[in-house]
């Protein structure tokens, strides 16, 4: 998968957890950059990643990613 | 005469940390945010934050190495939890990451179904400061000051932290009272008109205390 296809069905992902359709992401964005990513919110957004791309994370993995750069490129390695 | 010693926590206080946690979720109630937010039994709660304490990993409140442990002739008598918010590894994000990791995707779908109003109450930690996130006594072993003894420990052991912070329910008077005999002063607070949220957590409104060293 070529990355703009993840980053579209990744963007896909963030517009229905946040429930924000004009939402659009970018490498260096955090947690602290949407109001509405809290803990709860956290969750749900990785579990619907796990699901749109049918992956699993392990642990690690989840406290390797700093932004969404960090993520789009471990799905990458993991769709490989 | 025996006195209190404060030490580190270690994987065989797990016990201790498990029932400080859930006694610090709870506020004084019987409600357990961690079971009403994900349709869970307590003893189930018990075990995941058993699982997760045991990943041993730093800077959320489920991880031992976040804990002062206050000693009694041999026994845990109270703890404290706390760690300096940053912002390139946010406790926000570990504590999410470890609790999506081992909840069952069900109580997942289940929270984002029923549980959402109770992002309304969430305060971010403060950046920088010393959070203080779960603090737990147990019974026989308060009014001794062991709150006082704990946080001067997380100080001493954080050199050069220059802010504390704290957060808890608006009716826990108990407590915010202490943490004002200790130098907190209410700095803001969060509230939920919608009696909905009482289903969830054990009050609808949240103060942040801060203390400037």
């Amino acid at each position: 998968m070529q990355e703009r296809e993840i980053v579209e069905k990744l963007e896909a992902s963030f517009r229905k957890v946040f429930n924000m359709n004009t939402l659009e992401i970018m490498r260096e964005m955090t947690a602290n950059d949407i109001d509405k990513w809290d803990s709860l919110t956290h969750m749900l957004l990785i579990s619907e990643i796990e699901d749109t791309f049918e992956i699993r994370f392990k642990l690690k993995e989840l406290n390797r990613m700093k932004n969404i750069g960090d993520m789009i490129d471990l799905i990458s390695e993991k769709m490989q | 005469m025996q006195e209190y010693t404060i030490r580190e926590a270690t994987l065989h206080d797990i016990d201790f940390l498990i029932t400080a946690i859930i006694e610090a979720e709870k506020s004084g109630s019987d409600i357990l945010s961690y079971s009403t937010v994900f349709n869970l039994s307590e003893s189930e709660v018990r075990e995941m934050i058993r699982s997760m304490l045991l990943e041993d990993i730093d800077g959320c409140e489920f991880s031992v190495s976040s804990y002062l442990i206050a000693e009694f002739n041999h026994e845990p008598a109270g703890t404290i939890g706390a760690w300096i918010e940053t912002a390139d590894s946010p406790s926000k994000t570990i504590k999410s990451n470890l609790l999506g990791y081992y909840l069952p995707k069900a109580t997942l779908a289940y929270a984002a179904r029923e549980s959402m109003i109770t992002s309304e109450l969430i305060i971010e930690h403060v950046q920088d400061a010393l959070s203080l996130v779960i603090v737990y006594i147990a019974p026989g072993h308060r009014g001794k000051n062991l709150f006082g003894m704990l946080t001067n420990a997380h100080i001493h052991r954080n050199s050069g932290v220059r802010e504390l912070s704290i957060q808890v329910m608006a009716n826990n008077e108990f407590a915010i009272h202490s943490y004002e005999r200790y130098g907190f002063k209410k700095f803001m607070n969060r509230k939920c008109e919608n009696p909905e949220i009482l289903r969830f957590l054990p009050f609808n409104e949240k103060v942040l205390l801060k203390k400037t060293l």
